[in-house]
């Protein structure tokens, strides 16, 4: 529906502006909000903030986690070549004390022990161990 | 180049950018705190809630400002933030139930009296009962001294858009007045 003409829109106008006075603000209105700025923390700035926190975090725990996998390859090298260094200095002399047949149980012992000493102190390892059904029931 | 010889929303950023923060803050204080409170007023009417939303807003303005990537005008970015805030705060509080209030005040329109001395007020309240999106422009273009441009950015409308719904809007409430009885304008007078 249009207006009839154009005076009826010029009222209309009148009486609109007259009823629709552009609102001032309310007075203290920067008091409040400044006191308000320098109390409260924003939740986007607090997420923000917390998410930051967070990425740290695991930025740290991944560069940890890399350093604790180097550190365990070259536990596992260290280890494997000072075993063999230790196997091939120590069989000549249990072959010469104790016969041939000792010259193989010790490794296997050593190696029991070993994976013993493994589960003992790796968790996952004792729950991989944990979990083979040796008797096959 | 000297702040002063730049614009409004350039000394802001700048003086932002140079650590200023207490000179930038009043800037941007000076130049859109009203403006922020009149567009909360607009979405929301009651004038308590304007304020809390219009605080929430330029608190939210002032800490996001050195996130401020310049990709559009700074008072576009300011007047959306404005808009997310108000329909947030709308949404939060079920606008359909106040709205309901406000058509249940408005089906007692038989009692508007236009002898009476609250003309103003009870054409406000016609407004009021208005769609959003007759109602939003037409109180913005009166609360921004009838600029369409200026409505038009502080709704994120275009301009074309903001120049027809308040048209038809007058045309709404000229057929209620009429269906009132009101259409007279010697009555009003």
């Amino acid at each position: 529906m249009e207006l009839n003409n154009g005076a009826d829109e010029t009222t209309l106008s009148t009486h609109l502006r007259a009823a629709l006075p552009a609102p001032t603000l309310p007075a203290g209105f920067r008091s409040r909000l400044l006191t308000r700025m320098a109390t409260t923390e924003d939740p986007a700035q607090a997420r923000m903030a917390l998410e930051q926190d967070w990425q740290k975090a695991q930025a740290a725990l991944r560069r940890q986690s890399v350093h604790l996998r180097w550190q365990t390859l070259l536990w596992l090298l260290g280890g494997a070549f000072a075993a063999g260094a230790l196997t091939v200095a120590i069989m000549p002399w249990v072959a010469g004390h104790y016969g041939a047949h000792w010259a193989r149980w010790v490794p296997m012992a050593v190696a029991g022990f070993g994976l013993l000493a493994s589960w003992v102190g790796d968790p996952r390892l004792r729950r991989y161990l944990g979990n083979i059904n040796f008797f096959g029931a | 180049m000297t702040v002063e010889s730049l614009s409004a929303d350039e000394a802001i950023l700048a003086l932002r950018a140079q650590g200023r923060l207490d000179d930038a803050l009043v800037r941007l204080l000076d130049s859109y705190e009203a403006r922020v409170y009149r567009l909360c007023r607009a979405f929301l009417r009651d004038p308590t809630w304007a304020e809390d939303v219009a605080q929430q807003s330029l608190i939210r303005i002032w800490k996001g400002l050195p996130g401020f990537d310049g990709r559009s005008a700074l008072s576009t970015w300011i007047y959306t933030i404005v808009r997310n805030r108000c329909n947030t705060a709308l949404r939060a509080r079920r606008e359909g139930d106040a709205a309901d209030d406000v058509l249940a005040e408005l089906a007692d329109e038989q009692s508007i009296d236009p002898a009476s001395s609250d003309t103003a007020q009870h054409m406000a309240r016609l407004v009021d009962g208005l769609p959003e999106k007759y109602r939003l422009p037409v109180v913005l273009y009166y609360f921004e001294d009838e600029s369409v441009s200026a409505v038009a950015e502080r709704l994120g409308w275009p301009e074309g858009t903001v120049k027809t719904n308040p048209s038809r809007a007058r045309a709404e409430l000229h057929a209620r007045l009429k269906a009132m009885g009101l259409g007279e304008w010697t009555l009003w007078n």
